[in-house]
């Protein structure tokens, strides 16, 4: 296990020490979003999605009908459909075919499904030679490298790189020009498309009921392949299966404008059936049309409930695109042959399960690839799925998981252990409230940002000598007490949100109600793999609010409101009585900007003090996200007289991520190094954030570069308004 | 009149995004002006070598003579021995799709693929009626009669790649270049 960790931890060292990959990979983000925007306009997303979901819907659900459909309708229109279970059957079909046919040439145009099955290696083991006609995966099946990205497979290497390869190639000394390079690469695969006897392709989309496949390029090398061989093989895996002609358009629509920002790619092509070929000499004939409809572990993902929703995937590698993770690292380390989020569930049921299980572990769980996905698939939820089916807790460092399954569940043990690491902190410290540097093994803690240190007093303590927030006076109408859930960031480093939320909450006539019997959320230990830890947790804290008799639970830290609001009632999924609990919980807990925002509109409260103030608004990934909520903070902002700042992406992640932040600071750093330069960009003088472990990364990071702007949790922006009204 | 407004304005549509896909769009108002762009545009093009498809607004532009004028010389048939070393192709497309700026045909004979994708430049020849707005309304007509043709196909500019370094490069396997010709009624273009 250990031995697995550090493998990871050298590739990640290694991707993050190649300058190319980092810039090239950059840029390509920093582009991604608008060309994306802009191929957008005037089509409406989210109406397209649907309409994906639901054709694809109908795949996942009746497969077996649509593969059947598939075969007679494709085999009537002259087609020969071969079914093939598993990888080698399929390569070994094709294999066949071209020993039957006397194949010596094989023209590829990329298909993923030959990549999961390793076709290549399969006919050149054979004695057969495979020809990659896509430019980028030429490149990469020059180099003997495997593709950094699904779309873009050389997107790692540069133009210095690529030429000294072609140059090997042709024996010849080539300049880095890019347009000389596209040119040489145009004549010598021009000889082979001229030369080979067949042609193998993937397929974007396939219809059951035509027989139909669809094929998407943008240079032109599918439009060839299909033309000029006497044989063409198409790979198609039985998730491209859509049952009607009318479902497939808006995949169509879809995936050049995810992929490429393109409004439809240069060539498609839609094929029903086999056509007539020419020879040189004049001749025509029918050619062979052999579709291959591969299963290789999708009729065992279609059966899987908490997976199959990833059958509806259509390649665009906008998960990819969008996220911080795969943008420091590309696909050759957070990937398998599918890279990044979606990569990672693919690869756990089209490959062997070592490779994923290693991936999952790199999901920082910010949840931004769900909201760019054409296909409405919740990756995120996957992938902590999947890290629950792994044990991901294995993963953690043994110290950090004993912490979790043990201490944690064990509240007075738990806050018996904060409080005396309250007190041995000092040293590093410096009676200071941020520790700017940690020694040995630790190091990496506070490598890039400040850790704070833990509060000398945590709210609970304080709370001791302040009974009117612990229980609320009594004969209070219950419309009135409101429930306080702290969580751990507010309770034990930041009580001075947790006292802002408090003043709040009465300043606007609310009695707060602290139940003692709060725990962790047990969202870290969900997140680790930890299910069992986490349903104790979430049944002590169920108690602890149900036995409060408050009509709403606030939270100030969005990763608990996700806990409280979406994880418990899936926790008790089987478990009716507690199902129940949860649930009631769950209706009660609302964020703390959005209660405010609410409460501040029926008493028409109009504070402004912060008098034009420039501040600039960071939304956590878990509250825009999860919850939806955006609007709200900023809403509230506004209406105390504060001037937001917006900054370019102000719902990037900060790369906090919880323990993530802790288990690869060699990524969290870097991702939190953007969103400085971001913040700083907008000159504002506060950053605001409803999230007190954004404020934990964002704070540390400025303070790290001595950067003097404050970080403020919402609650405390609010508290100091009122404060100055009165 | 409401008619003829939706064929402008599918033809402004379609004029902008081909031309954004990288497309040149030329419009033609009538068979004489047609003709008289055809000649200009091979005068400009001076290619030695054209493969084309017979039939259709290709007889009528008479390309034949066009060729003979500029001294190329016009293969029309054995198109997989000529078109590898042909300087210009040249065929008539189904329909134009305004909100891509694409064009699309049936191109179940192979004849029409070789013409288009094996030369360094495509000249497509496109009516103006037969543009229509949508992408989707495309896909359908092209599958209404019998349902799918043997092989259908969509063009939407050159041939492209930004497989290096993301720089955008034309003319990877197709052409470098596509010419449209709009041919079509003043009302209509």
């Amino acid at each position: 296990m250990a031995d697995k960790q550090s493998e990871l931890k050298q590739a990640i060292k290694r991707a993050l020490a190649n300058k190319n990959l980092g810039k090239a990979l950059g840029r390509f983000a920093d582009a991604y979003l608008p060309a994306r925007a802009k191929a957008w306009q005037g089509k409406d997303f989210f109406l397209v999605r649907e309409e994906i979901r639901r054709a694809k819907q109908k795949t996942v659900d009746c497969l077996e009908e649509l593969a059947e459909k598939f075969v007679a309708s494709a085999t009537s229109r002259g087609a020969h459909v071969f079914q093939a279970k598993d990888a080698l059957s399929a390569c070994q079909y094709i294999l066949n075919l071209a020993r039957d046919k006397g194949v010596d040439l094989v023209i590829k145009s990329k298909s993923m499904a030959s990549e999961e099955i390793h076709l290549n290696k399969y006919l050149e083991k054979a004695g057969i030679a495979v020809t990659e006609t896509d430019l980028g995966e030429w490149i990469i099946q020059l180099c003997g490298q495997r593709p950094s990205h699904m779309v873009m497979p050389a997107i790692h290497l540069t133009r210095q790189e690529v030429a000294e390869i072609f140059s090997r190639e042709v024996k010849e000394s080539l300049e880095s020009d890019i347009p000389r390079l596209v040119k040489v690469a145009r004549e010598q695969l021009r000889q082979k498309f001229l030369g080979a006897q067949m042609g193998v392709s993937g397929a974007n989309v396939a219809v059951a009921e035509t027989g139909t496949i669809f094929l998407m390029t943008n240079e032109g090398n599918a439009r060839l392949l299909t033309t000029l061989p006497p044989i063409h093989v198409a790979i198609v895996g039985l998730e491209k299966l859509v049952e009607r002609l009318p479902d497939a358009v808006p995949i169509l629509e879809a995936l050049p404008r995810c992929a490429t920002g393109q409004q439809l790619t240069s060539y498609l092509t839609m094929i029903t059936g086999p056509t007539k070929v020419e020879t040189p000499e004049g001749e025509t004939r029918l050619k062979e049309l052999h579709i291959v409809l591969l299963d290789n572990g999708r009729r065992k993902l279609a059966a899987d409930p908490e997976f199959n929703d990833s059958l509806r995937c259509i390649r665009c590698a906008s998960c990819l695109n969008v996220c911080p993770v795969f943008q420091l690292l590309g696909g050759h380390v957070f990937g398998h042959i599918y890279t990044g989020g979606i990569g990672t569930i693919l690869t756990a049921f089209f490959g062997s399960g070592q490779e994923a299980e290693d991936l999952q572990a790199l999901c920082l769980g910010c949840q931004r690839c769900k909201e760019y996905c054409p296909a409405g698939i919740d990756i995120p939820q996957m992938i902590l799925e999947l890290r629950k089916r792994y044990h991901g807790g294995r993963l953690l460092p043994p110290g950090q998981r004993i912490f979790m399954e043990k201490v944690m569940p064990n509240r007075k043990l738990f806050h018996i252990l904060l409080k005396t690491a309250s007190r041995v902190q000092k040293p590093f410290t410096g009676g200071q409230p941020l520790i700017r540097h940690l020694p040995l093994y630790l190091k990496g803690l506070t490598e890039g940002r400040s850790l704070p240190a833990l509060a000398q007093k945590s709210l609970r303590d304080s709370l001791g000598d302040a009974e009117e927030f612990c229980a609320g006076p009594a004969g209070q109408p219950v419309h009135h007490r409101v429930g306080f859930f702290a969580g751990c960031l507010v309770d034990f480093v930041y009580p001075e949100i947790g006292r802002a939320v408090l003043e709040t909450l009465v300043y606007l006539g609310c009695t707060p109600v602290f139940p003692p019997g709060q725990n962790c959320c047990g969202f870290p230990a969900e997140h680790a793999g930890l299910q069992e830890a986490a349903v104790e947790l979430a049944r002590q804290n169920i108690k602890a609010f149900a036995d409060a008799n408050v009509s709403f639970v606030v939270t100030a830290c969005p990763t608990c409101a996700v806990s409280l609001k979406k994880s418990y009632p899936k926790l008790f999924a089987d478990d009716l009585a507690w199902l129940q609990k949860a649930r009631e919980l769950a209706d009660k807990v609302v964020d703390y900007a959005s209660f405010i925002l609410r409460r501040l509109g029926e008493k028409d409260a109009q504070p402004a003090c912060l008098s034009g103030e420039p501040v600039t608004y960071h939304d956590s990934c878990h509250l825009k996200r999860s919850l939806g909520v955006f609007r709200e903070p900023r809403g509230l902002l506004q209406k105390l007289g504060a001037e937001i700042k917006e900054m370019t992406w102000p719902d990037r992640c900060c790369g906090f991520g919880g323990s993530y932040s802790i288990q690869f600071p060699e990524l969290s750093t870097p991702i939190l190094e953007q969103k400085i330069n971001d913040i700083m960009s907008t000159e504002a003088k506060t950053v605001v954030t409803d999230c007190p472990g954004c404020v934990l990364q964002i704070s540390g990071g400025l303070d790290y570069r001595n950067m003097p702007l404050r970080v403020k949790h919402t609650a405390q922006i609010v508290a100091e308004s009122l404060k100055c009204k009165k | 009149m409401a008619a003829v407004t939706d064929a402008k304005e599918n033809f402004a549509l379609f004029e902008l995004m081909a031309t954004a896909a990288g497309a040149e769009v030329y419009r033609a108002h009538g068979l004489a002006a047609a003709k008289d762009r055809l000649v200009t545009l091979l005068k400009l093009l001076r290619p030695g070598k054209i493969v084309a498809c017979e039939g259709g607004l290709l007889e009528k532009l008479a390309l034949p003579a066009a060729a003979e004028q500029i001294g190329a010389a016009l293969f029309t048939d054995r198109l997989r021995l000529h078109a590898p070393a042909a300087d210009l192709g040249v065929s008539e497309m189904d329909l134009g799709i305004a909100e891509t700026g694409s064009i699309a045909q049936d191109a179940t004979d192979v004849k029409k693929r070789l013409v288009s994708t094996l030369p360094p430049v495509h000249l497509a020849l496109l009516r103006a009626q037969a543009i229509v707005p949508t992408f989707r309304e495309a896909i359908l007509k092209a599958a209404e009669k019998n349902g799918p043709p043997p092989y259908w196909t969509v063009i939407t500019g050159p041939s492209r790649t930004a497989d290096i370094e993301r720089v955008l490069t034309v003319g990877v396997h197709g052409p470098y270049r596509l010419l449209i010709v709009v041919v079509g009624e003043e009302s209509e273009i």
